[in-house]
């Protein structure tokens, strides 16, 4: 619509003119046309109007554009400025294009900014949110950690008073039982070291009996020679006899004597024997309690340690997710610094070219106006001397700062899009 | 790990990039521009370099070309790190001898990926 907007207005002397022009031929041959002919000839000629105006008939120079172009010289331009009254209405036309279009470009980096705006404070919203989230994953993570180490709790351990809760508690409390299994395997060690010296004891007095034994054994002889010789001495001499019962009743006195001595002998091994099982039997049962107790303790510290183990797991999968968020969590915000930095660039590209060519245009325009004035208000010395320069007003971009900025700043007018992922392409 | 160089005339861009990179061990040279760039270049050797396009002086795709154009630097991996993604530039990156082109903004994971294959 602007075209045709701006047509009209430039054209606006001109209109009824072209209009009689354009109706004279039909206007000639309607008297003689039938009404079906004026049906269809009505429309056509309004379409044929419409596409002459539009696309045929020249669009109106402009000033800004000629000047641009560089097709007038400065002594045109004086020639213009002396004819204020024609050109006027072309300055004031302009002034109103011009303002118009400043406007939506004004409007566009209003957009641009507010688009900033938005989407900086949602970055920050975003980091922010992140940020908490990173801390207070991280303090738990902490927690968790410090926790697992030196943790106190309230569950009391069946040893002793105090409660086990943290590993180093169990390892401590496996150390100590360790500790006393040790000390309750040296005592037993010196009790089979006494057991063993009694043992030896045992054996000295074995032998003895074996002596004693050994005695009976040639008094058991002796008598059998005694009585082999009583036998063959028979009745020949009373004397001999008497000497023999004598020699006999001594050997019995004596064998007598070994009998005691072995009864003694074999009195104190029975003693010692029994002494040596009581000691054993104490032994195996001190050994048996102390190795139930110890196979209960392990057992129940054992079963301990391993649910401490499963929390152990258990903690440091939590952890490892925990890590994972956060890493996440860093790269989203990674991402959302990413955007804020791609819009600032592209409002920085976009800004300063739009801003320094609606100043400088504008300032060309009120100077020149300023001329226009002083002409139209009759000081023509003024208007000689007013500047002469051309106008430098254009709407086309402004002169590319530094290589390849400004081809992207007008290709990126765009907003940035808000996905969370790269596109990648290896090539 | 890499000895990588990044090109990024954003301060902000770069150092997102360096971030990433040395959290995954990687050793990393800055350069805000492609003659930085071309200098640091000639100065050591890298494992790969990661350049935007649109940066003061030389651009990246210039840098690309110029890259290339060295002894040392002939046959590592470029990428290009970069908000532009039309077929038109990507082509010229490409003819230029870029590896690969990554679009801004980057999932630090996904350029992580890309760096392993691209190093492998």
């Amino acid at each position: 619509m602007k075209p045709l907007r701006f047509k009209l207005y430039a054209y606006r002397n001109r209109l009824l003119p072209m209009f009689v022009l354009v109706m004279i031929p039909w206007l000639a041959v309607a008297p003689w046309a039938p009404w079906w002919a004026h049906s269809i000839a009505m429309p056509l000629l309004f379409i044929c109007a419409w596409l002459l105006f539009m696309h045929v008939l020249p669009m109106p120079p402009t000033g800004r554009r000629t000047t641009d172009d560089r097709k007038l010289s400065d002594i045109d331009i004086s020639n213009l400025r002396k004819t204020p009254e024609l050109n006027a209405q072309q300055l004031l036309a302009r002034w109103a294009l011009m303002t118009r279009e400043s406007k939506l470009q004004l409007e566009e980096v209003d957009q641009h900014v507010s688009d900033v705006m938005d989407h900086a404070e949602s970055a920050v919203v975003e980091i922010g949110k992140r940020f908490v989230e990173v801390t207070r994953k991280t303090r738990k993570q902490v927690e968790l950690a410090v926790g697992l180490l030196s943790r106190t709790g309230t569950e009391e351990g069946s040893a002793g008073d105090k409660a086990l809760d943290s590993l180093p508690d169990y390892i401590h409390a496996s150390d100590a039982l360790l500790k006393n299994l040790g000390g309750q395997l040296v005592a037993l060690s010196d009790q089979l070291a006494t057991l063993s010296a009694r043992q030896e004891a045992v054996r000295e007095e074995s032998k003895r009996v074996d002596g004693a034994l050994d005695q009976l054994a040639a008094l058991a002889s002796e008598i059998r020679v005694l009585a082999l010789d009583s036998g063959r001495r028979g009745n020949a001499d009373n004397r001999a006899f008497v000497e023999m019962t004598d020699r006999v009743r001594a050997l019995s006195l004596t064998a007598d004597e070994s009998s005691r001595a072995i009864r003694k002998t074999l009195e104190d091994i029975k003693s010692q024997a029994r002494t040596t099982d009581d000691a054993i039997r104490a032994i195996a049962g001190q050994a048996r309690d102390a190795g139930r107790k110890s196979n209960e303790e392990v057992a129940e510290l054992t079963g301990a340690t391993l649910r401490k183990t499963q929390e152990v797991h258990t903690a440091l999968g939590e952890i490892g997710a925990l890590g994972a968020r956060i890493q996440d969590d860093i790269n989203q915000i990674v991402i959302a610094l990413q955007f804020q930095d791609i819009t600032q660039q592209k409002l920085q590209r976009l800004k300063q070219p739009m801003i320094s060519e609606l100043a400088s245009s504008w300032l060309s325009m009120f100077e020149e106006t300023r001329a226009f004035n002083r002409k139209l208000s009759g000081s023509g010395a003024d208007a000689v001397e007013a500047p002469a320069t051309p106008f430098r007003v254009s709407l086309k971009k402004a002169p590319e700062p530094e290589k390849g900025r400004a081809a992207e700043g007008a290709k990126e007018t765009e907003s940035p899009r808000r996905d969370d992922g790269s596109k990648v392409e290896l090539f | 790990m890499a000895a990588i160089l990044v090109v990024d005339d954003s301060i902000t861009m770069r150092q997102m990039v360096v971030f990433t990179l040395t959290s995954a061990g990687h050793e990393v040279v800055e350069a805000a521009d492609g003659n930085k760039a071309l200098a640091a270049a000639k100065q050591r050797k890298f494992d790969l370099v990661i350049t935007d396009v649109n940066m003061p002086g030389m651009n990246g795709i210039d840098l690309v070309q110029n890259l290339r154009g060295l002894p040392e630097c002939k046959f590592i991996p470029i990428l290009v790190l970069t908000t532009e993604a039309g077929a038109e530039v990507k082509q010229k990156g490409k003819g230029a001898g870029a590896t690969g082109w990554i679009v801004k903004p980057f999932n630090p994971e996904v350029l992580l990926d890309t760096l392993k294959k691209v190093l492998d």
